[in-house]
């Protein structure tokens, strides 16, 4: 028995420290933001404030261009999240219900469409866009955003709508709704929640993208990463703004997710372990 | 498989009338699939034919971008770091998340909150991470050389050494994606049924040897997708290159996407950049199809 304590304890050890490693950068880039901005740049840094200070963080007011950003962020992915709930929950709808020839091939070519590397799809999506005038414009962004999410948004809902019951749209049926007003009056009601999940999801991943919005966005439309990514070129180092702007940026998604982790993990492992 | 006609005819003129319905749903996504993901795939195809600088129209040149760009002097240099990231990525990522996953497995206390710590990595953007990173690396009062220092070791300048800017690089990815596979393998390693363990256990097998014959072997298809997914998108590898060292030193870090970016947004090269990424695509095609086919030996579906 000694020996499984022993075998428990140093397990318990090693998680520990595998669990510092992971939570430190986030403790050091909260703390960091926190202290008065001459403190950022200290060598060697201190892990916590010496005074807390919020200065970081009203200085970003000096950055309108880096506000901006964060502006354009929300509307594009607002726009790709409505782009993507709107094309996915019928298409789900559609698969989960019909057992039909496109469903399938629909499912596995959005598992194929994500081994291609995006620059390749990326260099004729720029030249689309451009032709089509979305060049740097928040439509423009989002629908690219929406390329990525739309698949995805397809897998979780139908996997939500199969598990709401089939009696529950004859019902409907048979009081006399059409096709589209069982999927309205019923389906979408009852699949409130799971919609409301794979929304923020898509809202997620356009927030966090990058290579898109690298090369849809030039001043016009540029998002709080690309912005983040470019600011210590363009304002020389301000390690301390450059922290409150990481933190401010990273923050929704955090709070996001450790109140979705379940379904985030469903998510992930989704396609991983079936297939 | 039944053909489409022979699943029509199973069923009523009713039903038919039906997976009508079922087309109209799914339809105007498979539009949207077909201009902006399948259009530009074969758009991309066409173009690494042609010479195009977005002003003059495309001008066919047939094979001669493809012939420009293996012979570039660059591209030696690409393919090695390419590969050398994702060889020594690959490995390391799967044993770290393999054993983070095992540890979680056992049932520990407060496994909600592990599992959120390495969790927290995969959500949250590169942007915010690569900031920190830049920090932890930074040689001379960044985290690494200073715990190294404690130890009476000189660290090396990390990312702006030529030698060491790519190790820089895999710990940080290793650092970055382990969570994300960690969750795969957990999930894996939950589908083992208990019955299997029991009865190596009745067997007098060790713990080690539940592990090598009971877990792995019935783990392989995990495994599998793990190195198969992680391998695509190693090789693919972009934003945490272009944020953290630009392809620099000199040319050190120089990957793939990186090149494809700088020939078609920097240079304006539309052709030739289309044609390194059909290059990169068959690369990862080829690579995908061996490793499936190699995979009979070592993936199995069940005991026996």
């Amino acid at each position: 028995m000694t020996a499984s304590y022993l075998q428990r304890a140093t397990l318990l050890l090693l998680v520990a420290i595998v669990l510092l490693i992971y939570v430190f950068p986030y403790a050091f880039l909260v703390s960091t933001s926190l202290k008065p901005p001459q403190d950022a740049l200290e060598i060697p840094p201190t892990l916590l404030p010496q005074t807390i200070s919020i200065e970081n963080y009203t200085n970003i007011g000096q950055f309108p261009a880096v506000q901006r950003s964060f502006g354009n962020s929300i509307i594009i992915a607002l726009l790709s999240m409505a782009i993507s709930i709107i094309l996915a929950v019928p298409a789900a709808y559609g698969i989960a219900r019909y057992s039909t020839w496109l469903g399938k091939a629909f499912l596995m070519l959005a598992l194929v469409t994500r081994l291609i590397p995006t620059v390749s799809i990326g260099i004729p999506l720029f030249a689309i866009m451009r032709s089509l005038g979305l060049i740097d414009t928040h439509f423009g962004v989002a629908l690219a955003h929406s390329t990525i999410s739309v698949p995805l948004a397809i897998w979780l809902l139908a996997s939500f709508m199969e598990s709401i019951p089939r009696e529950l749209d004859e019902a409907a049926r048979v009081d006399g709704c059409s096709r589209f007003g069982a999927l309205f009056r019923v389906i979408i009601p009852v699949a409130a929640g799971g919609i409301s999940v794979t929304a923020i999801f898509v809202f997620l991943a356009s927030w966090n993208e990058f290579l898109f919005s690298l090369l849809l966005s030039s001043v016009g439309v540029k998002t709080a990463p690309i912005a983040i990514a470019e600011f210590k070129s363009q304002y020389g180092i301000q390690w301390g703004t450059m922290t409150s702007l990481a933190v401010l940026y990273s923050l929704p998604v955090i709070a996001f997710s450790l109140l979705m982790q379940k379904r985030i993990v469903a998510g992930m492992t989704m396609g991983a372990v079936k297939g | 498989m039944k053909t489409r006609s022979g699943i029509l005819s199973k069923y009523s003129v009713v039903q038919r009338s039906e997976i009508k319905w079922a087309y109209l749903f799914i339809a105007p996504q498979m539009i949207g699939l077909a201009i902006f993901t399948l259009g530009p795939i074969l758009y991309a195809g066409y173009l690494s034919f042609t010479k195009w600088n977005l002003i003059k129209p495309p001008q066919w040149v047939g094979l001669e971008n493809y012939i420009d760009q293996l012979q570039d002097p660059t591209f030696s240099n690409l393919l090695k770091n390419t590969i050398v990231i994702t060889a020594g990525y690959i490995p390391l990522v799967m044993i770290v998340s393999l054993a983070m996953a095992l540890a979680l497995n056992q049932k520990l206390r407060f496994t909600v909150i592990y599992r959120m710590a390495y969790f927290m990595p995969v959500v949250t953007s590169l942007v915010a991470i690569a900031l920190v990173w830049r920090w932890v690396l930074q040689p001379d009062f960044g985290l690494v050389n200073y715990l190294l220092g404690l130890f009476g070791i000189d660290g090396p300048t990390w990312l702006s050494s030529t030698q060491w800017a790519i190790p820089g690089l895999i710990f940080m990815r290793v650092w970055w994606g382990a969570g994300f596979y960690m969750v795969i393998f957990l999930a894996g390693l939950q589908g083992i049924p208990a019955e299997y363990y029991d009865a190596a256990k009745v067997d007098g097998a060790s713990s080690w040897q539940r592990f090598r014959h009971v877990t792995l072997p019935l783990l392989s298809p995990t495994t599998f997708f793990v190195f198969i997914m992680a391998s695509i998108w190693t090789l693919q590898i972009f934003d945490q290159v272009y944020i953290m060292t630009g392809g620099g030193p000199g040319e050190a870090t120089e990957v793939f996407l990186l090149r494809i970016y700088e020939l078609a947004f920097r240079y304006y090269r539309m052709g030739d950049a289309a044609a390194l990424s059909m290059i990169l695509f068959v690369i990862i095609g080829c690579f995908t199809y061996f490793q499936s086919r190699y995979s009979r030996r070592w993936v199995h579906y069940d005991l026996g």
